[in-house]
């Protein structure tokens, strides 16, 4: 391509227009060892944003598919890796354990309490006393019976659990809180699990998240919010190609979103896709947006998360 | 490392919290841990912390009762009903942190004194709390005028026997575990880690299904919906149309390997489809100057260089520094070797590891430079 004197103008329009609309952009390389940028990935941020990236697990230096993963985080900004529905792996404190039924999905609350889905119950892992015979496998400890089947579990603001599936009697899939809250004493102190179930929708559901009072759910390429108490939902977000893989919340910031191509932001005023990255999954904590990236093994904390508020695009 | 009320890690152990004893290691991340099991009796302790309750070696024993018709069973005590005040242990839970909640502890463990007063429990059993609960337990029954049936009696009459209830019963809910009834809190410990997962499965609580506040979102609404959230969703098309561009073409660039299929992607994306600003653009001069810019930050790091970006032309173009060993420093380092065995090889060798692993969470004077070791020799390129 050539420049011609008649584009100079244009070319300055189409500056401004860049700067408006794109304004930065960050190629993230690699580890140290290798100082290559990361293939596929880019950052894309607005001008002037606050916005900040940090490696918290760098990208390793052995490329591995990460297949089978499921990436999670707790209240305290630790990671927490899950494999082969068997084992699950805290890298903040160097800590592995395994537990002796397969398990669907793992979640963690903002607290830091551990559930798992497993056989069809919501269940934990109760504390294992020092008496040597720790094998490093622990029992999987049933707290009730699921309500649907394909169980997903997922964390949300506030301590909030939103378990989401299959209904096997009619085919529908459905959202559920479950949350310490939902562990109800009758009048003789006698307790059982009533699950709350928020959301019921033909299309599958992708994910899901909210603080249990509001919250957003998606199917397909769609988001909707939809809050405890009023009957009805709204569309709150379509993405133009890609199918929406994961949720995460955050009351201040608002929703973030994951495709399978990338990471964005959803607002009430607008959006953008800030990180262009294959097969993310996100998750929230202290205010930070995490994004695990499979093919790097790696985990890139994004800082500042509110100041896509001020930024998103029309 | 010390359990707190909100970081239960392996290793942690539980201390007394009156006299800073150490009363035992937890080593698994758990929903469970709850520090009021391992509640204990200090030296020169006469009785434990609870009322009616005894010291029996270093540890409470609740299990002769009291005289007033019943007593609180620190072992099975789930959810700390016998606390009023929040410690260092278990302030984050939920009911410590509420009046509310507390009121209502306050009022059940008063009713399991056989008061139905607490006014009447704390004049007979303030004298063996401690202050803070003793104040506590005061305030709350000051705020809180108590309207149960019988107020302000003073009898003392045992609790009556609790019937189990099926949660099936109420027509408001829809039932998963027909016939099954509810569960005490002390029951739910009772439960042995070895016995068959069926067994352990018939321990757990009931559940049901509370539709009131459900949705049913049919096909319509979910029309309705898509065309609402695409009137909102513009800026995402456009920019994930420019970041998947930079992700993909422009690393083709930088290789020497640029397509014109995927600068015209670039202007569709910028320009949102409109032929006119699509047209004003011309050619993309300005799309050379950023793949310069990548060029010669990219050949920055290559070289060692950890600036960290550079603002050219109104734009700031930057990287994250390979060199950046990531915020917590130590661990990322540490974390890498273990993660990529974790994902990629989970060999016989790697099992092995973990059951060092968990051998070294479990014991409480493990060191970072026993962490150190078994990342060596047993994760090293395995």
């Amino acid at each position: 391509m050539t420049t011609t004197g008649n584009n100079m103008a244009s070319k300055k329009n189409f500056a401004v227009k860049a700067f408006l609309l794109t304004a930065v952009f960050i190629l993230l390389p690699v580890f140290a060892q290798c100082s290559q940028l990361v293939k596929n990935a880019a950052v894309l941020l607005p001008a002037g944003s606050k916005v900040k990236f940090n490696w918290i697990i760098p990208p390793a230096e052995v490329k591995d598919k990460g297949a089978g993963i499921i990436f999670k985080m707790d209240g305290s900004g630790n990671i927490w890796l899950g494999r082969d529905g068997k084992y699950v792996l805290n890298p903040n404190k160097n800590y592995m354990f395994g537990i002796d039924r397969q398990y669907d999905d793992f979640v963690l609350t903002e607290k830091g309490s551990l559930y798992f889905a497993a056989k069809g119950y919501l269940g934990y892992i109760p504390p294992v006393k020092n008496n040597g015979t720790d094998t490093g496998i622990h029992p999987f400890q049933p707290i009730a019976k699921l309500p649907v089947n394909e169980c997903r579990l997922y964390s949300g603001a506030g301590n909030v659990i939103y378990v989401s599936g299959k209904n096997p009697d009619n085919g529908r899939y459905e959202v559920f809180t479950a949350a310490g809250e939902n562990v109800t004493r009758d009048k003789n102190d006698g307790m059982k699990m009533v699950y709350k179930k928020l959301f019921s929708a033909g299309n599958k559901i992708s994910a899901a998240a909210g603080d249990g009072k509001t919250t957003f759910i998606a199917m397909d390429k769609l988001v909707v919010s939809s809050v405890t108490g009023l009957d009805k939902a709204e569309g709150f977000f379509k993405h133009s190609k890609e199918t929406i893989t994961g949720l995460a919340y955050d009351i201040n910031a608002g929703i973030f979103y994951c495709t399978a191509k990338g990471v964005g932001y959803a607002g009430k005023n607008g959006s953008t896709e800030f990180l262009a990255v294959s097969n993310p999954s996100i998750a929230l904590s202290g205010g930070k947006l995490y994004v695990y990236i499979p093919a790097e093994t790696a985990v890139v904390q994004v800082e500042n998360i509110s100041d896509f508020k001020g930024y998103a695009l029309k | 490392m010390t359990c707190t009320g909100t970081e239960y890690s392996a290793s942690c152990t539980l201390t007394c919290r009156f006299c800073g004893a150490r009363i035992i290691t937890v080593t698994s991340y758990s929903t469970s841990i709850n520090p009021n099991d391992y509640m204990h009796c200090c030296p020169g302790m006469a009785a434990a912390y609870f009322p009616g309750c005894t010291c029996a070696g270093n540890m409470p024993d609740c299990s002769h009762g009291s005289s007033a018709g019943g007593s609180v069973n620190v072992q099975a005590d789930t959810y700390g009903a016998g606390f009023f005040t929040p410690n260092s242990q278990d302030g984050t839970k939920a009911w410590l942190m509420s009046a509310e909640k507390k009121w209502e502890v306050l009022k059940r463990v008063a009713l399991d004194y056989g008061f139905n007063n607490p006014q009447d429990y704390i004049m007979s059993y303030g004298g063996q709390m401690g202050s803070r609960d003793y104040w506590t337990a005061k305030m709350l029954a000051a705020y809180n005028e108590f309207d149960g049936e019988g107020a302000g009696k003073t009898a003392v009459k045992p609790a009556a026997a609790k019937p189990r209830v099926n949660p099936c019963n109420d027509p408001n809910v829809v039932c998963l575990d027909e016939g099954q009834t509810t569960v005490y809190p002390e029951d739910l410990k009772k439960y042995d880690p070895a016995a068959p997962f069926e067994e352990r499965a018939g321990k757990s609580l009931p559940s049901v299904i509370d539709e009131k506040r459900s949705l049913k979102f049919d096909d319509e609404n979910y029309r309705q919906a898509e065309t609402q959230a695409a009137g909102l969703s513009g800026g995402s098309e456009k920019s994930s149309g420019l970041a998947g561009f930079l992700a993909s073409d422009m690393y083709s660039k930088i290789e020497g390997k640029v397509t014109d299929a995927g600068m015209d992607a670039t202007m569709d994306a910028l320009s949102g489809g409109n032929e006119k600003i699509k047209g004003a653009m011309g050619t993309a001069v300005e799309l050379y100057g950023i793949y310069d810019n990548v060029k010669n930050l990219d050949t920055a790091a290559k070289q060692g260089n950890e600036a960290l970006g550079a603002e050219m032309n109104n734009q700031f173009v930057g990287y994250l520094s390979g060199k950046m060993e990531g915020i917590q420093g130590e661990i990322s380092k540490l974390s890498i070797k273990v993660i990529q065995n974790y994902t990629t090889n989970l060999t016989e060798n790697v099992m092995q590891g973990l059951k060092k692993a968990g051998d070294i969470a479990t014991n409480p004077n493990s060191t970072m430079s026993d962490v150190r070791e078994l990342l060596k020799n047993d994760y090293n390129g395995q």
